[in-house]
């Protein structure tokens, strides 16, 4: 069995138990209206199971390990080559948005479900909305709208959402801006159930209220969620994330819900009371207690915690092998004043792993100062999730693994249980003597508002700042074939860089540095070929474009960021930047394969730039959204594919 | 004469509403009366948040910031 079968296969884990025969009961959206949040209907009856796994791209990066790797589908490289000149793959359907995509759709069962960071059609424009598009005809057939008020949005002007739904066993689960969770009906994304996590909400077992206000910031942003549900096995419970890593007064949790009621099962507080000592489940802060009184399943606790931040930004990944969880922190917050960042107090700048079922503390990893690209990075964060992995799979020394890229810059291996380290690459270049930074690389310039800063090591080494040009993402993970005309190893695609929206971010040393590293998933070092520069540079990842007499593809867009997670289909890769541009690439050796521009030189802040985050994969159908500054409803949805075929 | 956002704060917003339709719609009356606070409080913190708008654009003037908070204190005219 190769290995492609064998992902196949595991991904049938889910499938376990009996399809429902009667609908759970729907709520109607007045139930959002009225805090504090009131059981919105009768309560529904336990989540049924799924007789079949959900296809292709039915959670954050596919699937609750976050492989990003989908093999339900019949692309190939072979369908981007045409002995006729004709581009078999190409775009289907543009959707023109009422705001923009932040997030990475979910894709199954013949519908692409994208949610808005803000909507136009919001009141006042405060607001977000869910779309369920028909991949094959391009039409929205359902959307589910929120407003709520300016002063809700989060730390960077979003008042929609910025997660992928995890779409099973017939509900869409979401969290949102306004810190709510949201489980809808799939057919017709009626509300079945909402809980808010931001405050409060005895009716679902929920006794957190989080909204503490910074005493440094004029308004400080509250409790959000960014993170990506992730959903178990047996489909019975949900994992999330809420916090805010920008607001010092703000307390971050884990929290796990029952799926078929949005009730609390558990919940964990990133911030350790106590240093050394685990935080126990749920224990929350005193100052965070919402309800009185506390039921007993919780306590509160009056010591520390010895630091805030450490908010769980990105997906929480689930492995049910080992029934565990792999949470990414964030930053501490306030930062220190002066470097180093590392090592930072408490859960910050690391992953902890929980016991799926409990919530009990298992193991914590934070990223060590030598990782760092520069000494004096700060606000460093594992923005991405973990992808859980078998590292060195089909050797005598095999053993489960975490990988994950930090915003240092660094690549991590860690075993899945111990979370002890087993190998890390820098992924940022350095000069060929292996040693020298490359002076453009991670700029710390003294003027916070300089404007593309190009400076000298000296000064970016001792100047405090914010690695832009390290990992944002999550990787994909390639697993390795021995069916191709070729063997390839297993390995990892980790897209570079993060946002380029304003001038203290002016995005990559694109001369430099790729906006995707394909590293082997077991030495973490470049597989593609490479030429003889210095830096050295991916010999085949560019190619002349003579439509528009110009060379395309990494090495040739000033900033051009991997901001969003890759993909993989079969034995190609996918890695939207911030161009704003989607790429394909052959994944044996880097060959562009094909490309396509959503939004190019749109007249934003800093050259015309904006995010494209995904894709997502279903069968032969690839989605990608994105945020186009400039652009009319600043949302763009993009659907792409084989051409359709003339009926005989 | 009363600031209205017909005549006084639109024409000033005009030039930025495609940089900012990310967000909101700076030329639609809902959308800017429903944010003046937070559009305000931008303004009034350049300290803090940075030149609004950012560059490349020139910040607006210290009338035009003067003239935005006068517009509220009338009530958000249209």
């Amino acid at each position: 069995m190769d290995k492609k079968t064998e992902i196949a296969r595991a991904k049938g884990l889910h499938s376990t138990k009996p399809a429902p025969t009667a609908a759970a009961p729907i709520a109607t959206p007045e139930a959002l209206t009225t805090p504090p949040m009131p059981r919105a209907a009768p309560v529904p009856p336990p989540a049924p199971y799924a007789v079949q796994p959900p296809t292709g791209w039915w959670m954050y990066h596919g699937d609750p390990e976050h492989t990003g790797y989908v093999s339900d589908s019949t692309l190939t490289s072979a369908d981007f080559k045409s002995g006729d000149g004709a581009q078999p793959f190409t775009t289907l359907f543009t959707l023109s948005l009422d705001g923009p995509v932040l997030s990475v759709p979910a894709v199954t069962d013949g519908f692409v479900y994208v949610g808005l960071a803000n909507s136009q059609q919001a009141q006042g424009g405060n607001g977000g909305a869910l779309h369920k598009i028909d991949i094959q005809t391009g039409q929205i057939v359902n959307t589910f709208n929120w407003d709520l008020g300016s002063d809700q949005r989060d730390a960077h002007s979003f008042a929609g959402m910025g997660c992928t739904p995890a779409v099973v066993n017939g509900r869409v689960y979401f969290g949102a801006f306004n810190g709510k969770f949201y489980c809808l009906d799939q057919e017709t994304l009626d509300l079945v159930w909402v809980t808010d996590l931001r405050h409060a909400d005895p009716a679902h077992n929920q006794p957190v209220t989080n909204t503490g206000g910074s005493t440094t910031i004029p308004t400080p942003p509250p409790a959000v969620i960014w993170s990506s549900p992730v959903v178990t096995a047996d489909g019975a419970s949900l994992y999330i994330g809420c916090g805010e890593g920008e607001n010092d007064q703000l307390f971050s949790f884990v929290f796990c819900l029952d799926t078929a009621t949005g009730d609390i099962k558990w919940l964990f507080c990133t911030n350790q009371f106590v240093k050394d000592q685990p935080n126990q489940p749920n224990v929350l802060p005193a100052a965070a207690v919402g309800i009185s009184p506390l039921p007993s399943q919780f306590s509160a606790s009056d010591i520390g915690p010895i630091i805030m931040g450490c908010s769980v930004w990105g997906a929480i990944a689930y492995d049910s092998e080992l029934n565990r969880i792999y949470c990414s922190t964030g930053n501490q917050a306030p930062e220190p004043d002066a470097p180093p960042e590392l090592p930072s107090p408490g859960y910050s700048n690391g992953i902890i792993s929980l016991d799926a079922t409990t919530g009990e503390f298992k193991a914590f990893f934070q990223v060590p100062k030598e990782s760092n690209y520069r000494e004096s990075d700060f606000d460093i964060d594992i923005g991405g999730a973990s992808v859980v992995f078998k590292w060195k799979e089909g050797q005598p020394d095999e053993q489960k693994a975490v990988a994950f890229g930090c915003k240092n810059g660094s690549f991590f291996v860690l075993d899945a249980d111990t979370l002890k380290h087993i190998v890390r690459q820098q992924l940022l270049p350095y000069h060929n003597d292996g040693k020298t930074w490359v002076a453009t690389v991670d700029p710390h310039p003294a003027d916070p508002n300089a404007i593309n800063p190009s400076v000298s090591n000296d000064e970016s080494n001792s100047t405090q700042g914010e690695n832009f040009s390290g990992v944002f993402n999550t990787p994909a993970l390639y697993p390795g074939s021995d069916d191709n005309p070729q063997t390839i190893s297993a390995r990892f695609f980790v897209g570079m860089g993060g946002p380029n929206y304003h001038n203290a971010s002016p995005g990559i040393d694109y001369q430099s540095t790729p906006f995707m590293r394909a590293i082997d998933a077991v030495t973490l070092k470049d597989v593609w070929p490479m030429d003889d520069s210095d830096p050295r540079r991916y010999s085949k990842t560019s190619t002349f474009d003579p439509s528009i007499n110009t060379e395309v593809g990494m090495y040739t867009t000033a900033g051009e960021c991997g901001l969003s997670s890759p993909a993989v289909v079969n034995d190609v890769v996918f890695c939207t930047t911030s161009k704003i541009a989607i790429y394909a690439f052959d994944v044996r050796d880097g060959s562009l394969l094909w490309y396509d521009d959503l939004g190019m030189q749109t007249d934003g802040y800093n050259g015309g730039y904006g995010y494209c985050l995904g894709p997502a994969i279903w069968k032969n159908y690839v989605v990608a959204g994105a945020l186009v500054f400039g652009r009319e409803g600043g949302g763009i949805l993009r659907i792409y594919g084989l051409t359709p075929q003339p009926s005989k | 004469m009363a600031v209205s956002f017909s005549n006084d704060i639109m024409p000033i917003f005009n030039q930025f509403r495609g940089q900012m339709m990310w967000r909101f719609d700076l030329t639609n009356y809902e959308h800017v009366k429903a944010n003046a606070k937070t559009i305000n409080n931008r303004l009034a913190h350049a300290d803090i948040y940075g030149p609004m708008p950012p560059p490349p654009f020139d910040p607006l003037t210290p009338e035009q910031i003067q003239l935005f908070g006068q517009w509220i204190k009338d009530g958000c005219l249209p």
